[in-house]
């Protein structure tokens, strides 16, 4: 690690909620001010009637976006928010899926509401840290990291030391700081995105986790509608969130054996089929293509033609002869498909 | 490495083993909770348990199986996160799991409480020479 150490600018406490039928029935707020460093935090309340009709991360997600802007805010407006909520199911580590987030944000892409999900370790561990969704809004007036400590329920805000834009450098920086050891790298999930933010209005959100296998940090995105322009526009580095405790049935499900049972049923089926069928263990999303040229969905010459007779050089099978290391992938527990490469 | 020796000719499928492993781990008699399970295939007796072969090692993301000096696959509960996915990829599907007690899975750690309850020497606790 070459960080330096980051100076604290400023720190909020909280009693954490706690998860009852998935929802913590609570979210956050953090405010960066209008680049005068008066920053604020606050816990929102979840009604019944929130969940009723907004259900899970994108609907919540919409629906504090809709609270925070007016029909005249622009993405690029201190205003403008970036949501990012898990729904009832998320964390739950039984099976496949469930390490899912949303993002929601006025895109700078598109100038519309935009949402955009991700996989890796932040979505569980921002709701057993004791909140169904995050807002950050305003736009700081200083490069900033905000770190929820959900082990010793505190969230603070640092001035960034970290001296390169690049999110690989910015996750396995942070991964470092915050860790106590090489052990506790896995309780640490980092939302960060490259260099390209500051030029570009499609640039997207990487969300972390570590692996423990590789003993490497490994990033998946929340790809589209430019995320991450709107994170660097607020002037956020990187959103860290720490949770190292949690159970199986962390979520309270209203039938954890129900739960457990439909789990083992799908690795069931996965192992025994998955290789036959989608390949996703062993070569992830890659056998799309050699189904697409089957389908003519390929976007062959700007899509005059949808399939072409040189597949067999850009097939899976030769994808995994380059880049499989021979191993499944995995992201959030449980996911059993492991479609996550490289 | 341990392991349990299964002589299936000799079974007579009385379930003594299911009743002693249950007892000795879960403080309760009851099949559901038993690491080896003994049934009726056309008449013939089909003894499920785990054989050590450590498929599950290679499966578990938070590394929470692994062997321990005697070469037996354990389930470290500290690092266990209930994901199940020893269990769906279990190649004899000798992995156990039961909600109403926990999350965590269980399985055979080759104790022989079974061994010495089966009355007619239908399973054997072994010592193989492969130490891993």
């Amino acid at each position: 690690m070459d960080m330096k150490e980051m100076k604290l600018l400023s720190e909020w406490s909280y009693e954490p909620a706690k998860i009852h039928r998935g929802y913590a029935r609570e979210t956050l707020y953090v405010g960066l001010g209008n680049k005068d460093g008066n920053y604020k935090f606050e816990k929102r309340p979840v009604s019944d009637d929130m969940i009723e009709k907004f259900t899970g991360g994108r609907g919540f997600g919409l629906k504090l976006l809709w609270d925070a802007v007016t029909e005249k805010t622009k993405w690029d407006d201190p205003e403008n928010e970036l949501v990012i909520a898990g729904g009832p199911f998320c964390g739950i580590t039984q099976y496949p899926g469930t390490g899912k987030s949303y993002t929601v944000f006025l895109s700078p892409a598109t100038k519309q509401t935009y949402n955009s999900n991700a996989g890796g370790y932040f979505g569980p561990f921002l709701k057993f840290s004791g909140f169904d969704a995050l807002e950050i809004q305003g736009k700081a007036d200083r490069p900033v990291v905000v770190f929820i400590d959900g082990d010793n329920y505190k969230v603070q805000i640092f001035e960034s030391t970290l001296e390169d834009n690049n999110a690989y450098y910015i996750s396995e920086e942070l991964h470092d700081y915050f860790a106590k050891d090489e052990q506790d790298k896995r309780t640490i999930s980092v939302i960060s995105t490259g260099m390209a933010a500051k030029t570009s209005y499609i640039v997207g959100l990487n969300f972390s986790f570590y692996d423990v296998r590789r003993k490497a940090v490994r990033l998946k995105q929340a790809g589209r509608g430019g995320g991450g322009t709107v994170l660097s526009d607020k002037n956020v580095v990187a959103i860290v969130v720490k949770r190292t405790k949690f159970t199986g049935a962390e979520n309270d499900p209203v039938d954890i054996e129900a739960i457990m049972k439909a789990g083992v049923s799908l690795h069931k089926r996965i192992h025994d089929h998955d290789n036959e069928q989608c390949k996703m263990r062993s070569v992830g999303t890659a056998h799309l293509t050699e189904i697409m040229d089957d389908y003519e969905l390929l976007p062959v010459n700007n899509y005059k033609f949808g399939s072409h007779k040189d597949i067999n050089n850009i097939s899976s099978d030769e994808y995994a002869k380059l880049f499989s290391q021979g191993m499944a992938d995995g992201c959030w527990y449980g996911c059993s498909l492991a479609c996550a490469r490289l | 490495m341990k392991v349990l020796q299964l002589r299936t000719e000799k079974c007579v499928q009385c379930k003594e083993c299911m009743s002693a492993c249950s007892k000795a781990w879960f403080k309760e008699d009851s099949p559901a909770l038993s690491r080896i399970t003994v049934e009726n295939k056309a008449t013939y007796p089909n003894i499920n348990v785990c054989n050590q072969c450590g498929a599950c090692i290679e499966v578990c993301p938070t590394q929470a199986l692994e062997r321990d000096a005697n070469g037996v696959v354990q389930v470290r509960k500290d690092k266990c996160t209930s994901c199940l996915m020893c269990v769906g990829f279990c190649p004899s599907a000798s992995m156990r799991f039961n909600g109403t007690k926990q999350t965590e899975p269980f399985k055979c750690i080759s104790c022989g409480i079974c061994a010495k309850a089966c009355p007619t020497g239908a399973l054997e606790l072994l010592t193989t020479p492969e130490s891993k």
